[in-house]
């Protein structure tokens, strides 16, 4: 009864798959728990974590494309046609 | 004999917090942006590598607003300058091709030039530009993606990284500190942008809006119209996929 409650100790394989729902706290108090629990006895997974959070960091430092001169004053151009109206 | 100094470089920035000082403050800032921008023009292209005066101006996302409804240029243009190459990216990953993302978000343009007096600032301007986008889009596409994105289930990482037992084949090497290194910062950045262009769309539209754009999963999953279950899917994904490939790049670079 009581090993129902707590759960079965994640392995590895089941604690990857819950690093995206931990990261954005969409985990349930129980399973949040038992994630914390695997990462404080786990280095691997721990190493894991701290790499999706630099991917995370790494995407949001892409910068978009430069914009096409031509296009931009095109779009101004647009703006102004429209706004004489 | 002196050479006359470059042209001061003006850009202007859209605020991205509430803390900015107001656009009437800034309004002979404007004007003096546009005489400098003529300037600049009728100077032809910036041959002279001099260091020249940059000025950075920052407006209010309200104040945009105001001015964009009186038909100020710089507004629109600041507009433009923020979220083109963004609209076309968010495109792209919808419609089939470059050309035809730069076309959806000419219109995207067109209705936000019309639609202006009528957005009543409910959401932000950037969520607002995003929809039209994504509408647009989706509906250039075809019917096919107007339905909620799918991807196959199943877990996402790679079955051969764990033993039968479910613990890890090898240890999982922390990756070396990235934060003081600019230089493989950006290393990183850009294969990450090569990996993203690979992925499968629904997953490329989770990860831009999410991690490139900054979103909140709520602001994705209205978006896209997807559920909050199937938006994590997707992008524990997409994450998945691109740390596999910067931890090569690591490993190999």
């Amino acid at each position: 009864m009581t090993m129902a409650l707590l759960g079965k100790d994640l392995v590895c394989q089941q604690a990857v798959e819950l690093v995206t729902a931990y990261l954005d706290d969409a985990l349930s108090w129980r399973q949040r728990r038992r994630f914390e629990a695997h990462l404080r006895g786990c280095p691997n997974c721990s190493a894991y974590l701290e790499q999706m959070r630099a991917t995370i960091a790494s995407t949001g430092r892409i910068d978009p494309d430069s914009l096409d001169p031509e296009i931009r004053d095109e779009l101004i151009k647009l703006f102004r046609r429209q706004h004489r109206r | 004999m002196f050479s006359p100094l470059p042209a001061p470089r003006v850009t202007t920035f859209l605020a991205q917090t509430f803390f900015a000082p107001r656009y009437d403050f800034f309004r002979p800032a404007l004007r003096l942006l546009r005489l400098a921008t003529r300037l600049v023009r009728n100077e032809g292209d910036r041959k002279d590598t001099r260091p020249c005066l940059t000025l950075q101006i920052v407006i209010r996302e309200d104040d945009l607003l105001v001015a964009l409804r009186a038909g100020d240029d710089t507004a629109f243009a600041t507009l433009v300058d923020t979220y083109h190459a963004r609209l076309v990216r968010l495109a792209r990953s919808i419609v089939t091709s470059r050309e035809v993302a730069e076309e959806v978000v000419q219109e995207t343009w067109l209705a936000v030039v019309r639609g202006i007096d009528r957005f009543e600032g409910r959401s932000s301007l950037r969520t607002w530009l995003f929809h039209i986008c994504v509408n647009r889009a989706r509906s250039t596409a075809g019917k096919e993606s107007r339905t909620s994105p799918v991807d196959p289930q199943g877990p996402a990482a790679d079955a051969g990284w764990f033993n039968r037992d479910g613990s890890w084949t090898s240890t999982v090497e922390p990756w070396p500190e990235l934060v003081d290194d600019r230089i493989m910062a950006a290393t990183l950045a850009d294969h990450a942008k090569h990996v993203i262009e690979e992925l499968p769309p629904p997953q490329r539209q989770v990860v831009i809006l999410r991690d490139v754009e900054g979103l909140t999963s709520g602001e994705v999953c209205n978006l896209l119209s997807i559920t909050e279950a199937n938006q994590r899917v997707l992008l524990h994904r997409g994450r998945t996929r691109i740390r596999s490939a910067l931890s090569c790049q690591l490993r190999g670079g």
